[in-house]
């Protein structure tokens, strides 16, 4: 079988090449140009796209996330169009496009695929993400030169983002904006920070609040879209201030206590508790800091309603010891304190943290059965088998829950 | 036994009293006529009156719906036992430092006031149910009704109980004129509490920053004897008040956009005027003689509990269960320990599945009929007056 990839550097893609060709795929890379080319509707990207189908015949196009111009070309060739998803929020899922009765698209947020579901999209599947662990087992913490293990060792780690960048400064993003919808906005970001397993940010927005976010800030309807403004306002202004608080007030709070080492492209300089590592690669370098830590953080994006975010599977395909807050979907898969641990508010989370870091052998054996559970069940060869198999309807079902 | 029963105007005088007889207990009544601003706390005169009232009957307890701290005072003094049973809320007088007096057996509806209190430090004080009783309701009939009067019962969907959108009523409206940020921050906490059962958080997000700013606008003073949080008193009195006003408004909205056309939905309220297309408003029942002629005549009897009723079972529920009445209520938690969800009522998590239940099992009726007298039996049998005096009788007396 022939598959057009449109290549981006995205995460994982080594690995989903990999398993494809391990499926029997002849790959066809493109790459895609999607930081300087307009992904939504450009049609010299869409026709350069179609081009290469009509050229090389492929049986299906493939990428990570969704981009509505791949979905014009392969309906335009009437071939199946594979999307799977990582990001959330993922604008470009409410584009009109995502209606094609050629598309098939995979994401990770099963809320999100069951609201789709509801607006009518019926190309859309839930599949969770999925980790390297004959990779991860290649990466050796021990043999590692000592500076190199210094830096990757911690009792407690956190790799992401504080959304202080300058490009998703959103933590000032609504300064300047009138007291009426700052004290809404806080008192909400406040509210939502403590719960967990309910996600109200999108909708206790009014009228009102939307209104004045609307005048605000330059975010307004699209002409593709059928996002609502109080979705995109929620899901990418409110999370990620959310976020920036959430992550802030867990890193200084535990920094005061215990040796904690957050890996990160942000700016930590408000915060003086915190000690920041800078960035790291997440595929060269990653699974390092998750096999030297003694407990590695997922603090996930709530943007994120119940999905396992690809941190978690990359912590827990590494071996590490996983402390995530409450995430819906990580009950389907596995079993709370025997393979991974979930904290559901602040205290509880201070709590789980100093018991673990007293109790080698339960936090290893944790650890061990997380990894047991991600190698048998949560790989990419698997997840790529489940994919074909939907979109082609083999027999062999790949081990399809 | 001899009871002296303090007698107000409260819902369920004439049921439990009943019960006491049938247990043979010598009931007396003493009027506790209470206007809405009478102190009913460190009244010395009141104290006295029921002092005196004590040494004249010398009975083995005192009764009184809610907790009223002139009562306990007074048990405290002639070391009397004083039961109370609580279903009002927000209730402040169980934030009085007479709450402590070892006299006292506190019986309180609502297990999440029920532990904080507790938590606070008072050892008398257990989680009580409230009850209903269905075997004198059972007995009441629509065909006891003249034609007009059934008119006025029967319909599809119904609510009893306030909209809270009376300016007099309404506290909300004493926080006109504060600041713009302040106004938004409330605003945001109802409207994020509106979205979420099971889980309240307006009073923790009430912090010490946000209280100092309300009280240069409003000014509350704490009583004397009590020991309720500033706190507290927002986030149940203010603003929980004002998230019930704006659910149940909007449920009734929807009820009449979704359902009205199709169905007859009635509202009972003594309310102002909600001026809503579909819904027939019908104004006040009286508890006793109307009520639960008009829970037999609904197919569906809706139960949107009060926010500041954390966990607790609303009065208003066991009223309808134990008129054989259906059931659909919003979440909450205390339900899931006396009674079996989809067999003896029905739950909705948020308005869309409201309507959509509503629905269901208005074309279900087979369905609908079973659950409503499966709930009638567990009322009758376990929820009743009975029941529960032989409760407050085994703690007291134990």
């Amino acid at each position: 079988m022939k598959v057009l990839v449109l290549e981006w550097k995205s995460m994982g893609r080594d690995y989903i090449k990999k398993s494809l060709q391990k499926c029997g795929c002849e790959l066809d890379i493109m790459d895609f140009p999607k930081e300087n080319e307009d992904v939504s509707l450009g049609k010299d990207l869409t026709t350069r796209i179609v081009m290469r189908i009509v050229e090389k015949k492929p049986d299906f196009v493939f990428s990570t996330n969704y981009y509505p111009v791949a979905a014009v070309a392969c309906q335009t060739c009437k071939i199946p169009y594979v999307a799977w998803c990582y990001d959330n929020p993922l604008i470009n899922l409410y584009s009109h496009t995502i209606f094609y009765d050629t598309n098939y698209v995979f994401d990770f947020d099963r809320s999100e695929c069951e609201k789709l579901r509801e607006a009518g999209v019926k190309g859309i599947f839930h599949l969770p993400l999925a980790a390297a662990t004959d990779v991860f087992d290649s990466f050796d913490f021990e043999g590692l030169p000592q500076d190199q293990k210094t830096r990757f060792r911690s009792d407690i780690s956190f790799v992401g983002s504080l959304y202080t960048e300058k490009d998703k400064n959103f933590q000032h993003f609504l300064d300047g904006i009138d007291d009426y919808t700052k004290g809404f906005v806080d008192a909400l970001i406040h509210a939502q920070k403590n719960v967990y397993g309910c996600n109200f940010l999108e909708s206790a927005l009014t009228e009102r609040i939307v209104e004045n976010l609307r005048n605000f800030t330059n975010i307004s309807a699209r002409k593709d879209g059928f996002e609502t403004l109080a979705w995109a306002y929620a899901n990418y202004i409110l999370t990620r201030r959310l976020a920036a608080e959430e992550r802030s007030e867990i890193l200084s709070s535990l920094s005061q206590k215990y040796q904690v080492k957050f890996f990160t492209k942000s700016d930590t300089g408000e915060y003086p508790y915190i000690c920041n590592l800078g960035p790291v690669d997440y595929h060269q370098e990653g699974p390092y800091v998750f096999k030297g830590s003694k407990i590695n953080l997922n603090i996930t994006l709530r943007s994120i309603q119940t999905g396992i975010p690809l941190r978690v599977f990359d912590i827990m395909g590494a071996g590490g010891f996983l402390l995530t807050n409450y995430q819906e979907e990580m009950l389907d898969h596995f079993v709370p304190d025997e393979d991974f641990v979930y904290y559901d508010s602040m205290s509880d989370l201070e709590k789980k943290v100093n018991y673990y870091l007293e109790h080698d052998e339960e936090r290893t054996r944790i650890a061990k059965s997380g990894y047991e559970k991600v190698k048998a069940y949560h790989t990419y060869d698997r997840r790529i088998r489940q994919i074909l198999n939907i979109v082609f309807g083999k027999e062999d079902n790949g081990g399809i829950e | 036994m001899k009871a002296l029963f303090l007698d107000w105007d409260s819902i369920g005088n004439e049921f439990l009293q009943a019960a006491m007889k049938r247990a043979g207990i010598e009931v007396y009544i003493m009027d506790f006529v209470k206007q809405s601003n009478d102190d009913t706390r460190l009244n010395a005169g009141l104290a006295e009156q029921i002092i005196r009232e004590i040494a004249e009957v010398d009975p083995d307890f005192l009764f009184s719906f809610n907790y009223f701290p002139v009562i306990a005072i007074a048990c405290k003094a002639c070391n009397k036992k004083y039961i109370s049973w609580t279903y009002d809320s927000p209730f402040v007088q169980l934030y009085s430092n007479t709450i402590f007096y070892d006299t006292n057996y506190v019986f309180q509806f609502d297990r999440h006031e029920c532990e904080n209190l507790k938590d606070c430090g008072v050892k008398q004080i257990y989680y009580l149910p409230m009850a209903a009783d269905a075997v004198a309701l059972g007995k009441r009939s629509l065909g006891d009704l003249s034609r007009a009067q059934r008119e006025i019962c029967h319909c599809d969907v119904s609510f009893v109980g306030s909209m809270y959108n009376e300016k007099n009523k309404r506290l909300y409206y004493r926080l006109e004129g504060i600041d713009e940020y302040l106004q938004g921050y409330i605003d945001g906490i109802i409207s994020a509490q509106q979205q979420v059962y099971g889980c309240h958080f307006i009073e923790s997000m009430l912090t010490d920053p946000i209280i100092e700013k309300l009280q240069k606008y409003i000014d509350l003073n704490q009583y004397i004897d009590g020991f309720e949080t500033l706190q507290w008193v927002y986030a149940n009195y203010f603003i929980a008040q004002e998230v019930t006003h704006r659910e149940r408004t909007e449920v009734m909205s929807a009820l009449s956009k979704e359902l009205g056309n199709e169905y007859c939905i009635k509202l009972f309220s003594r309310c102002d005027p909600l001026n809503l297309p579909n819904i027939h408003e019908m104004g006040p029942l009286d508890y006793y003689n109307h009520m639960p002629y008009a829970f037999k005549g609904t197919k569906i009897n809706l139960n949107i509990t009060v926010r500041s009723i954390q966990t607790g079972i609303p009065l208003r529920a066991f009223d309808i269960m134990g008129c054989e009445g259906f059931l659909l209520t919003n979440f909450q938690e205390d339900f899931l320990g006396e009674f079996v969800p989809g067999e003896d009522f029905v739950y909705y998590e948020n308005i869309s599945d409201l309507i959509k239940k509503s629905q269901y099992y208005l074309k279900h009726e087979n369905e609908r009929k079973q659950i409503a007298k499966s709930g009638f039996e567990k009322v009758r049998e376990f929820h009743n007056f009975d029941v529960r005096l032989k409760t407050m009788l085994e703690i007291a007396f134990s």
